[in-house]
């Protein structure tokens, strides 16, 4: 990764941040709904299974990547050639604009239910991305620092789950493994969805400093995450009844209705101002992995890519007209992101140790350049 | 630079249209209480309490109450716009009331409209109101305020004490729930009071029976673990003495669920002696005369409290909820069916601890 | 003594590098000079004859009669060589020089020639410096310990730093910048504990500074900091002495301007902004308390108005209960919508505020007074505004005054603008919004090259020791890593941290 001088580079820790960052979006706002249609009240089984495998793909991720010693555009190229090479890159990135859209979108539809029905979608993607190209243009290390940041804001929204575990039905748990193994199963490939989005991970590695040291990192960053899901299905199955939880769609954001703060109640109304600080890294890192990207293929510059990315994402943005749309772009998305994580990377991690060409370590940095 | 500038001031100026509409606060009209009454099977008569604050500072509000008659109740709304002065917001909601004759016909659709608002709140309290709900939030009493005020503050203190607790979420949460079925306190209007006089039970969403007030502290017992509810024993020859508890506990037990259930509930109340005329209650031996007719006459309630259930079919207990926690492979189905025979025997222990500060 | 030599080195490359270009003979010198009504040339006929120019409105008439004439005029000199060895003082300078002399003249300095068409001449520092009196700071007083501020004169300042650090690694480099004000700028580090690389853009940005009078420190502080654009300022303005010295021995660097009775000090970090010097004469327990009370009034401030107008105009729902009657029965009357009515307050408070900046201190207090009660009671008699918003406002006023640094409270004033448009238009989402674009902004920023939000971002967990909260001296054992000190360690750790068993 010599081609990035060490002041662009950001501490391997920040692996930490920006995976759990990346992995917690709106999805957590009302998840629990789709895993627990399958495996009811057993679904927290499946976030954990969900979790560790997890793991075992950024393991594969870190290996591939270190293979060759760059991101997944020279892996690609190396492996491929420049135009099979180059194509499977595209549509990568045409895969994670589209996740940028999807968690963009889905936000102003929270927006739009909740607070202010009437609100524009075209003002406030205009909004919106005018933040995400304000963080954008400061580069990585401004990028990371949102993260950081939007993790410590999101922190204390923990607290107010107290307020849902004074009303418990803690039986509401047992009996502990009443499902089948499919059931599970077919749980984790919903809890899937919710733990997409590190993958960007193939993008922004070697801007970390000892890319090595910070797997540790970004395990413990999925971890965290798994750990935060565990928490809120927790809650979620407590508060609510399998039944309710069906005709619920916003399970957390109802939990926050019921907060009540002497200075103010209703949580949900700030609750989701907050959200901003959860969303915005999400949008930010993927504007800046993506825009990264276009300027490796194509020798664009950064800037340039990154506006023609958002006028394109702005477009797209209003072009999604009701929850309907917004429903089949998180189905469609998330299931591109299934097949590209558990299908496509194992197969990159087979492919590279067949052809064996990751041992050297030279040819890597050289191609990796352009 | 200047020129991208102006660009972006004039795209924010064209998009201004789209930002949402204010709602300021002294704007709107802000409906504290709706009551729902009977009409017709079709037909529902909408009453929406609303407090109008008064010019100054120390003037209490006014409450004013708009009516309206249709078959939806979003519909109900609009047409109250036209006689009120302010657009109406139902997001200051804090009770919702239930005639009790609509009760019977079910109001799933009326709380369904309420429950998919997202500016109301979870802790809206329900309530059904033997007679018509529009009177009762007409009147004006000395007590309080407006109706709402009342309302609200009559329903948690009691919820505290003698009826089981139940709002909008417990209403959902057991009418969604399987195995289990939602409760509601009864109230009555009676002159310029508010009374309550016991728990509604509702099969799903439609009342099916009530519990007198002295039952309703005796179904709370067997439902959650609860404190300062106040109850009315007879002892001896028309001798009465009230126990209050300062602690209840309860456990059940199941038996065979998948053949042929049995259930036995157990509570623990501790209790003091709060009134006691005429009876010497510093005496140790009597304390025990008192604990044994408190338990007998508990539970002799109790037992007919749970038939009564049965019978009615209505499991407010939520006993098959928690059967299922307790068995793997649970067939709910196959437990409905079951229900009103099943053989459930409650017992209940109770401990006197003090009784007051004289002897 | 090092110090002074040192500065006259650097006093003579400067005066080299800043004399004005174009050809100037020397006749065409003394015509411009002598142009000027307090321009004097004396001639001198006792044993020997000589020529003393001078301004008479810079010279210290006093040094000329008493310790410089009597020495020349007792013996017969022949030569200016000969002056130079007689005269018993320092900082003389033989120069033939058009550009120097007309430099060092119009600094102070008394020209000595031979002739009166000699192009050479020997020029004696006599500066009169008319200096104020150290008083006690007045924007950073501190209730607890030293109460000398700076004053106009740099030597005078340096001289109040240089007594609390009476070490070599003391240093001052001075610059001179300004077309026309040549003003005196002082960059000041301590050797072996600043980074170079600090100093040495500290140096080379008040090198480049374009400017032709440089009056104040405050000039400084704008032209060289990272964005001018910023209403944050990026480096610290204080008045006093020592918290510049205790700033410097954590290893940054302060500029000090002739004329200023300010340092400034850098690279700083937004934390430092909000930590008051007093923090370190009191108890860690209680400083850390008050360090937080000021963030909260920082966030109460900012917010405060912001959340009312988005709570009023979109979320009346987020109301608590008890509060609900009386904000209705309070806004029932006002004829503005509650943006108008909070711009309204916000704009009155800082009228309030620059009338009492503007006026002596004793008609300000009455202004005060006379704003604060009879308005505000008037307008909300009147209906004109609601209590509640009046008692927000003045907190939040009083509030942003608690910050220590000047700069900092004014613009924690100005934030709370944006955030109320914000509010305005899409109420608690557009409060977070501006919180998020002020936060991009601040990401972005940074002082002297350094990153300005440091301790937490970059998170260095070293350093939040001594910034949201002060943790004892005990624990500060090590200078900020966020200004990359040469030498890191504060103290002997081993020592301090030796342990005494009950009764030794």
């Amino acid at each position: 990764m010599s081609q990035i001088s060490e002041n662009k580079q950001i501490s391997p820790y920040m692996a930490f941040y920006m995976v759990t960052t990346m992995q917690i979006g709106v999805g957590i706002l009302g998840f629990e709904r789709y895993i627990a249609k399958t495996a009811g009240h057993d679904a927290w089984i499946s976030v954990i299974i969900g979790g560790l495998l997890f793991n075992v793909l950024i393991w594969m991720i870190y290996r591939i990547l270190s293979r060759e010693n760059a991101d997944i555009i020279g892996v690609h190229r190396n492996l491929f050639g420049r135009w099979i090479g180059g194509t499977l890159s595209f549509l990568l990135l045409i895969y994670f604009s589209s996740t940028i859209l999807t968690v963009l979108r889905t936000y102003i539809e929270v927006i739009q239910i909740w607070i202010f029905p009437e609100l524009g979608t075209p003002i406030i993607t205009f909004i919106l991305l005018g933040l995400a190209y304000s963080y954008v243009i400061g580069g990585i290390r401004v990028v990371a620092g949102l993260s950081v940041l939007g993790f410590f804001m999101s922190l204390p929204l923990f607290l107010l789950k107290y307020y849902a575990l004074k009303n418990a039905h803690y039986t509401n748990f047992l009996p502990i493994l009443d499902h089948s193994f499919s059931d599970l199963m077919a749980a984790t490939k919903g809890v899937t969805l919710d733990y997409l989005g590190f993958e960007l991970i193939l993008l922004y590695l070697p801007f970390l400093k000892h890319p090595e040291k910070s797997q540790k990192w970004a395990h413990l960053g999925n971890l965290f995450t798994m750990f935060t899901y565990l928490i809120t299905v927790f809650v979620s199955f407590v508060y609510f009844n399998q039944e309710q939880l069906q005709h619920t769609i916003w399970a957390t954001l109802t939990l926050w209705k019921i907060v009540d703060l002497p200075f103010a109640q209703r949580f949900e109304y700030a609750g989701i101002a907050l959200w901003l600080f959860v969303i915005l890294p999400n949008i930010c890192i993927g504007f800046w992995s993506v825009s990264r990207g276009i300027h490796r293929l194509y020798k664009i510059k950064q800037k340039s890519a990154l506006r023609t990315m958002m006028f394109i994402i702005f477009i797209c943005s209003i072009l999604v007209v009701d929850r309907q749309q917004v429903d089949i772009l998180n189905t469609k998305v998330s299931q591109i992101g299934f097949y590209i994580l558990y299908a496509y990377i194992p197969f990159l991690f087979v492919i590279q140790l067949i052809l064996g060409k990751g041992n050297g370590k030279g040819k890597g940095r050289k191609t990796s350049n352009g | 630079m200047v020129r991208k500038n102006m660009i972006i001031v004039f795209t924010l100026f064209l998009l201004t249209g789209c930002f949402p509409s204010k709602k300021i606060l002294e704007d709107v009209q802000l409906v504290s209480a709706v009551g729902y009454d009977y009409k017709s099977n079709s037909q529902v008569e909408l009453n929406g309490m609303v407090a109008i604050p008064q010019r100054g500072e120390d003037v209490p509000p006014i409450s004013e109450v708009f009516t309206a008659t249709t078959n939806t109740s979003k519909m109900a709304r609009a047409l109250e716009q036209a006689e009120s002065p302010k657009p109406f917001e139902i997001g200051r909601l804090d009770i919702a009331l239930y005639n009790h004759r609509l009760a019977e016909n079910g109001i799933y659709d009326l709380v369904d409209t309420l429950q998919r608002d997202p500016s109301l709140g979870r802790d809206l309290y329900m309530a059904i109101v033997k007679g018509s709900t529009k009177t009762l939030l007409k009147q004006q009493y000395p007590l309080s305020e407006t109706p709402s005020k009342y309302l609200l503050q009559l329903l948690d203190q009691n919820m505290n004490a003698n009826i089981p607790k139940s709002n909008i979420h417990d209403f959902l949460y057991r009418y969604y729930g399987k195995g289990m079925d939602p409760n509601l306190p009864l109230i009555e209007k009676q002159g310029d009071r508010i009374r309550v006089i016991g728990t509604a039970l509702l099969k799903d969403d439609k009342m099916v029976g009530q519990l007198k007030l002295e039952d309703s502290f005796l179904l709370k017992l067997l439902m959650e673990p609860f404190e300062k509810g106040i109850y009315e024993v007879k002892f001896k020859n028309n001798q009465f003495f009230t126990i209050q508890n300062l602690s209840s506990k309860v456990e059940y037990q199941f038996k065979n669920v998948k053949r042929s259930p049995s259930v036995d509930i157990s509570v623990k109340v501790k209790g003091r002696v709060s009134e006691a005329p005429k009876i010497p209650v510093s005496n140790p031996a009597l304390i025990e005369q008192l604990e044994s007719a408190t338990e007998k006459a508990m539970n002799k309630r109790t037992n007919k409290i749970v038939k009564k259930l049965q019978k009615a079919k209505v499991d407010t207990i939520g006993l098959g909820d928690l059967a299922r926690s307790r068995t793997r492979g649970f067939d709910f189905k196959r437990w409905d069916e079951q229900y009103p025979d099943i053989p459930i025997n409650v017992k209940v222990k109770v401990e006197i601890t003090q009784a007051g500060i004289t002897e | 003594m090092i110090f002074f030599k040192k500065k006259k080195k650097n006093q003579q490359q400067e005066a080299k590098s800043n004399s004005t270009k174009g050809t100037l003979t020397f006749p065409e010198l003394m015509k411009k000079l002598t142009a000027s009504a307090d321009f004097s040339t004396v001639k001198q006929t006792s044993l020997s004859t000589f020529y003393i120019s001078y301004y008479k409105t810079l010279v210290n008439p006093e040094f000329l009669h008493r310790d410089l004439l009597p020495y020349i005029t007792e013996m017969p000199l022949k030569n200016l060589d000969d002056i130079q060895k007689h005269l018993p003082l320092d900082g003389m300078v033989k120069s033939n020089d058009v550009h120097d002399i007309a430099n060092k003249v119009t600094e102070g300095f008394i020209l000595i020639q031979m002739n009166k068409g000699d192009p050479e001449g020997l020029l004696v520092p006599s500066l009169s410096t008319e200096n104020r009196q150290i008083s006690i700071p007045e924007t950073e007083f501190s209730v607890v310990g030293p109460k000398e501020a700076f004053v106009e004169s740099l030597d005078t300042n340096l001289n109040l730093i240089r007594k609390r650090l009476p070490i070599p690694e003391f240093t001052v480099k001075e610059v001179r910048v300004g077309k026309l004000s040549k003003t005196r700028v002082a960059i000041i580090y301590i050797d072996g504990i600043a980074d170079a690389e600090n100093v040495n853009t500290a140096i080379q940005r008040v090198n480049d500074i374009e400017y032709d009078h440089v009056v104040d420190s405050s000039y400084i502080n704008q032209m060289i900091s990272d964005n001018e654009n910023s209403p944050f300022p990026q480096l610290i303005d204080t008045e006093r002495p020592d918290r510049v010295a205790s700033v410097l021995s954590e290893g940054k660097v302060a500029i000090m301007a002739d004329g200023s009775p300010h340092a400034l000090t850098g690279p700083t970090t937004i934390v430092e902004f909000f930590s008051a010097f007093e923090d370190y004469f009191l108890n860690w327990t209680l400083a850390s308390v008050f360090r937080l009370i000021r963030l909260m009034a920082v966030m109460f401030s900012v917010l405060s108005t912001p959340l009312y107008v988005a709570v009023l105009t979109f979320h009346y729902e987020m109301i608590p209960e008890n509060l609900l009657a009386t904000l209705v029965a309070s806004r029932n009357d006002i004829p503005f919508p509650p943006i108008l009515e909070a711009i309204v307050l916000e704009l009155s408070i800082e009228l309030l505020r620059e009338a009492g900046a503007r006026l002596p201190s004793k008609v300000g207090q009455t202004i005060g007074i006379v704003g604060g009660i009879v308005i505000g009671t008037a307008a909300v008699q009147a209906g004109l505004t609601s209590n509640v918003l009046l008692i927000i406002v003045a907190l939040a006023a009083l509030a942003s005054f608690t910050t220590p640094v000047y700069q900092m409270s004014n613009t924690i004033r100005l934030l709370r603008f944006p955030f109320l448009i914000f509010a305005q238009f899409l109420g608690v989402l557009g409060v977070a919004i501006c919180f998020a674009f002020i936060v991009s902004h601040l990401l972005k920023l940074t002082s002297l090259g350094r990153p300005y939000i440091a301790p937490l971002y970059p998170l260095r967990v070293n350093d939040l020791k001594d910034a949201l909260i002060r943790m004892p001296f005990s624990v500060q054992n090590s200078r900020p890593s966020s200004v990359r000190p040469q030498d890191k360690a504060k103290m002997n750790k081993k020592r301090a941290k030796e342990k005494h068993d009950i009764e030794d």
